[in-house]
């Protein structure tokens, strides 16, 4: 255990030497978060809003989502893994004795805590002044928003990391990178709700593994769904670990060390 | 004219060299095109539920949308070199463009095309057309601004061009501006998808003069659906777009006599 936790902790130290220019990634961030919420009070603004979804709530969610972009989207093309396979030095990383899905997301953690404190905190700051923070209401949303979050961040890793696995076997894994961004950006309801994408993509949407990055946590935050909200991200987070250990296991087996 | 005949000569050389990596370029074409279609369902979302933003239906900011992308999509497609002109600066590459006698910016944009990233802008087109096919059978855009919408989005492309010139000669003495270019252009570029009527005061005055994105398509094309402004705007956007590009270029030559070399 102490190994995983060293790594991710080196990793938290690296980033916060670049916390300065991080700043400045925050505050493009906010100016994107603010354009979005401009738009749906555009949209929203004179109405009374549609089905549970008033103007005030969808300015929440996207002001949430722009929050956990930085801990659930916003990670390393594949990981380093990609990085790792085309400089050899993935033989190295895979001869450790340490457990190898796990050890590259534990790293991949140090990141993500980063983040927490660096980006999500000053991000939430400048969109509670601006826009209004929800406090949530009931008790039990606490633990369960804890959970939905902890999943989301969980299913995100394991998206970069099986395209980080592709790059075993194909050196094109940057169209695997381009494939999930589009798909994250149109179905896992980071600024549209995906009750409301028009007819096929709304089911499409809820069966794929973004909504759970997103529409879930963000539907669990704004309480308008409780424990249940939790089963898909569940069966997802199941089912990519099932994945992501399995191919895991085909990598190791594919590997080929090559001199030089 | 032997600069123009130089650059193009450049832009199918480099044209040849991407053409060799055809998958490559499938790929990348498709994927453009589907971030393109992606983002849109979100706006078409938002339109389906609501009948308008700001007073503007999915065919009016249809028209915003495809024109902004096209002009980005263009950009992207002819200037990836100026794009990436932070390593040129970290890295010392820009020494070599020196040593050429033509000027450097000629040098740079011929090095290099992205036609991949043509897909985006062959989406905006088709959601352009669209949209501009149901505004002129509804009335509401005439033949002349149909013609207009469309040649002003190639026109436009000056504008996220100019940004960038700007952008990179920043650079000249900043050396990283990676980060820069989301303020100056993504976030700017992706504003300018919608009305700016919904934005805050300030940020549409921003987005009408320091980051003049609204003369792409918003200003012109207010007037063209007869919501606002005098048609003296129709000529002024082109002018701006022109301008702004001049005044970018001025501003990358006055950086280029300030370069100094990081050395190797």
């Amino acid at each position: 255990m102490n190994a995983y936790l060293l790594s991710a902790k080196k990793v938290f130290r690296r980033n916060v030497q670049y916390r300065a220019a991080h700043m400045v990634n925050n505050v493009a961030s906010a100016i994107f978060g603010f354009i979005y919420v401009a738009i749906w009070q555009g949209a929203a603004g004179s109405s009374a809003g549609v089905g549970e979804y008033d103007a005030a709530t969808l300015a929440r969610w996207v002001a949430f989502n722009q929050v956990m972009l930085w801990i659930a989207v916003f990670l390393p093309h594949g990981l380093g893994i990609p990085e790792a396979v085309r400089t050899g030095a993935i033989s190295l990383e895979m001869l450790r004795p340490l457990d190898f899905h796990l050890f590259v997301i534990s790293r991949e953690l140090g990141t993500i805590w980063y983040n927490l404190w660096y980006r999500c905190l000053p991000l939430a700051l400048v969109f509670g002044l601006v826009i209004g923070v929800h406090v949530p209401q009931r008790l039990s949303t606490y633990p369960l928003l804890l959970c939905a979050v902890v999943l989301s961040v969980y299913i995100g890793l394991c998206h970069h990391y099986l395209i980080g696995l592709s790059a075993f076997w194909t050196i094109q894994s940057r169209w695997a990178f381009q494939l999930l961004n589009a798909l994250h950006v149109a179905l896992s309801g980071f600024m549209v709700p995906i009750d409301l994408l028009p007819a096929p993509f709304d089911w499409i949407a809820r069966v794929l593994p973004f909504a759970p990055i997103h529409h879930d946590p963000a539907r669990i935050y704004l309480e308008l769904s409780g424990a249940e909200a939790l089963a898909w991200p569940l069966v997802w987070a199941g089912v990519l670990t099932l994945v992501c250990r399995g191919l895991t296991m085909k990598a190791r087996r594919r590997l080929e060390v090559q001199g030089g | 004219m032997t600069a123009v005949v130089l650059y193009l000569r450049c832009v199918r050389a480099a044209l040849r060299a991407k053409m060799q990596y055809k998958t490559d370029f499938v790929m990348g074409s498709l994927f453009y095109g589907m971030l393109t279609v992606a983002d849109f369902v979100m706006l078409a979302a938002i339109l389906t539920r609501f009948p308008s933003v700001a007073g503007w239906n999915v065919y009016e900011v249809g028209l915003l949308y495809g024109m902004s992308w096209i002009a980005m999509g263009l950009y992207r497609a002819f200037a990836p070199e100026l794009h990436e002109f932070e390593r040129y600066m970290v890295q010392g590459e820009f020494d070599v463009l020196l040593l050429r006698p033509w000027p450097t910016l000629l040098t740079l944009l011929g090095r290099n095309v992205d036609p991949a990233r043509l897909g985006a802008a062959f989406q905006g087109a088709v959601i352009l057309a669209i949209s501009a096919k149901t505004l002129f059978e509804t009335g509401t855009l005439d033949a002349f601004g149909v013609v207009y919408v469309a040649a002003a989005s190639v026109v436009g492309t000056l504008i996220p061009l100019g940004l960038s010139l700007m952008t990179a000669a920043v650079g000249f003495w900043a050396v990283r501006i990676g980060e820069l270019y989301t303020f100056m252009m993504y976030a700017p570029v992706t504003a300018s998808q919608y009305p700016l009527t919904v934005y805050p005061r300030w940020l549409r005055a921003l987005l009408t003069s320091v980051l003049p994105v609204g003369f792409i398509n918003f200003v012109p094309v207010r007037y063209l659906l007869g919501k606002s402004g005098d048609p003296w705007v129709l000529w002024l956007s082109p002018l701006v777009a022109v301008g702004f590009c001049g005044l970018g270029y001025a501003f990358w030559r006055f950086g280029e006599r300030h370069y100094q070399s990081t050395g190797s």
